[in-house]
């Protein structure tokens, strides 16, 4: 019996090894990084003798809306996934998608993604799992 | 070995046989993605038609799990079957122009192209 055990504690390590290495091709970031942003260090407010830096509430820069592209080769067309075939006039308007899993081409076949953003300089943690089906 | 054991070294095998066959799948999908995207940097997505309503090519957005096409015209031997290379990403590739040698529908058509509709596969993500 514990040769038994031993055996499936060692399967079960090489099964969680290749579910880890699968889910990590389905994450995303639920923003990008802002280049303009100036760096925060963990605690670098908190010195002895200095005094805090007040801040004030942080908010994550997501993209009002993003699209999707590809682009003219060998002399062809470019294409845009969104106002296709091409853009209206501005006097005409659209739609924007402001919240990415609704965003008709994750309708179009089954998967899953998590989504995740960093908070509060690293502490805290806002985790999405959506699944299409 | 009891029935209990037994029970739960099977489910465990089973288990990873569905997590390998799982991961080989995707490296699988990998390797087409990257071979699909080698062929599209070398072709047009799109035939020198364009469609009637738009005065340009339309691309019909397919999930990117689609990999093959079937096009059809007239005469033996003429049906063609073929990989969609193409696929949407996020990279943007400038401003979206062209479309001066683009022809019309002929008033016969003998192609599935000559419409002026075109497949290309979705993204995979956000960030592809």
């Amino acid at each position: 019996m514990l040769r038994l055990l031993r055996v499936t504690v060692v399967i079960a390590a090489v099964f969680a090894s290749f579910q880890l290495g699968l889910d990590a091709s389905n994450r995303a970031q639920a923003q990008d990084v802002c280049p303009n942003c100036q760096p925060h260090h963990f605690g670098s407010n908190l010195g002895v003798g200095t005094t805090p830096v007040p801040r004030g509430p942080e908010y994550g820069q997501p993209d009002l809306f993003y699209n999707f592209y590809v682009p003219p080769t060998a002399g062809g067309v470019g294409a845009q996934m969104y106002l296709a075939p091409g853009p209206v006039p501005p006097h005409v308007g659209h739609t924007y998608y402001t919240y990415q899993p609704f965003m008709p081409h994750e309708l179009l076949y089954k998967h899953k993604r998590t989504y995740h953003r960093y908070y509060n300089e690293g502490r805290g943690l806002t985790r999405t799992s959506i699944r299409w089906r | 070995m009891n029935k209990a054991g037994f029970l739960v070294l099977a489910v465990t095998l089973a288990s990873f046989f569905a997590s390998l066959e799982a991961v080989q799948a995707e490296e699988h999908m990998r390797r087409a993605d990257r071979w699909a995207l080698r062929h599209a940097r070398g072709q047009s997505w799109n035939a020198p038609y364009y469609h009637t309503a738009t005065g340009m090519p339309i691309s019909l957005v397919v999930p990117p799990t689609a990999h093959m096409q079937t096009r059809w015209g007239w005469g033996v031997a003429q049906n063609t079957m073929t990989p969609i290379y193409h696929q949407y990403r996020r990279t943007y590739p400038g401003e979206i122009s062209g479309g001066e040698n683009l022809n019309p529908t002929p008033y016969w058509p003998s192609h599935t192209d000559q419409f002026g509709v075109f497949y290309n596969r979705g993204p995979y993500g956000p960030g592809f």
